[in-house]
């Protein structure tokens, strides 16, 4: 072509262009490098702040319990005879309520994601575990007859939640990682054999071959540990006995 | 050979300084190098086919990184959310024809 310039300006300047061109290449390249590192490091940091206020969690934990049991020895001591019928209903109430370890026959099911799940990717939430299922086990062991029945070392009492977080389960706020152990006490035959005949089983044996996920039914002895969480009622109040119109909703409750 | 020398000084001086971005900016830096690799190979190209020429080459780069990275920068001002990924589609596929074009001289095919 004609118009091909080549003057001394000409060249500098396009080898000026040409330093720009790889200072800013190489300082996107870096940039890049650097960020992902960034993302890294509070990750882990993240991690480690969630592993510090769990073991402070566990520590509070065990002073609560620990106070719970010199509380009731405390009680028994007295020789109020008054006191000690209380403690008596007490004491029964608060196994019923889930709130002591209790012991017998058991059926475990042992749920666990699939190992084609893959570390991280939440793309692959249909081959994990997930609080519905553990939910659908839960209430299939409590409609088989199950007296008390505890996920993962955690106890399942009246106001316990099972959900999801991210990727994990959280049950009494509590994360869950798989394999997931739910096991409940009662007649163990009976409960085995209404979990094998339900749906819910049904349906995990299918899952079991579709997505590989985990699911072993089985039964032996065991502890269940006691709820370990506080038990505030800000709100909630005994009802006066009698019979009341049931559901009737408070009346200044606004809606929306 | 003066502008490859050029280039590997630039390098080095991006990977020897390694400048901080501030992080308002650094999400326009990858629309720069995208417009800038496009002026480089269309040079190349153009080099090539006899028709290159300084001037061009020289505006075209700091127009096209300036233009790209002001754009995509006012598009997220003005709510035009990933206005980038044109700007990648847009140099992407005129990266990938100057490409070609330089591949059919270079291998006749």
């Amino acid at each position: 072509m004609a118009g091909v310039r080549s003057s001394r300006t000409g060249r500098s300047a396009t080898a000026a262009v040409a330093l720009v061109l790889g200072f800013i290449v190489a300082t996107a390249w870096t940039q890049e490098g650097r960020r992902h590192r960034t993302v890294e490091g509070r990750r882990a940091e993240l991690a480690a702040l969630v592993a510090a206020r769990q073991s402070r969690l566990d520590g509070l934990e065990r002073d609560f319990a620990r106070l719970r049991v010199d509380l009731s020895a405390l009680t028994s001591r007295s020789a109020d005879a008054g006191l000690l019928a209380l403690q008596g209903e007490v004491d029964r109430l608060r196994a019923a309520a889930g709130l002591v370890p209790v012991h017998g026959p058991a059926v475990v099911v042992e749920l666990a994601d699939s190992p084609l799940a893959r570390r991280g990717d939440p793309g692959s939430l249909d081959f994990r575990i997930q609080d519905v299922d553990l939910q659908a086990v839960v209430n299939e062991l409590w409609a088989a007859g199950a007296e008390a029945v505890a996920v993962g070392g955690e106890r399942i009492i009246s106001t316990t939640a099972i959900r999801s977080a991210g990727g994990a389960v959280l049950v009494n706020y509590r994360v869950l990682t798989s394999p997931y152990r739910v096991a409940a006490i009662g007649d163990e035959s009976a409960i085995r054999r209404a979990l094998e005949a339900s749906a819910t089983a049904r349906r995990f044996r299918r899952w079991g071959q579709v997505y590989r996920l985990g699911f072993r039914i089985d039964e032996r002895s065991m502890t269940l540990p006691a709820f370990r969480g506080g038990l505030g009622f800000r709100y909630a109040r005994p009802a006066p006995p009698g019979p009341g119109p049931r559901g009737t909703p408070a009346p200044d409750r606004k809606e929306g | 050979m003066l502008i490859l020398v050029s280039l590997a000084v630039g390098i080095g001086l991006g990977i020897v300084l390694s400048p901080a971005v501030p992080p308002p900016v650094a999400p326009y830096l990858p629309m720069a190098v995208m417009a800038a690799l496009d002026s480089v190979f269309g040079g190349l190209r153009a080099r090539m086919e006899r028709t290159f020429d300084e001037r061009i080459f020289v505006v075209s780069f700091l127009s096209n990184s300036t233009l790209a990275a002001l754009l995509v920068w006012a598009g997220d001002r003005l709510g035009v959310n990933d206005l980038s990924i044109a700007v990648v589609v847009a140099f992407g596929v005129r990266i990938f024809q100057n490409l070609a074009a330089i591949r059919r001289m270079v291998f006749r095919a």
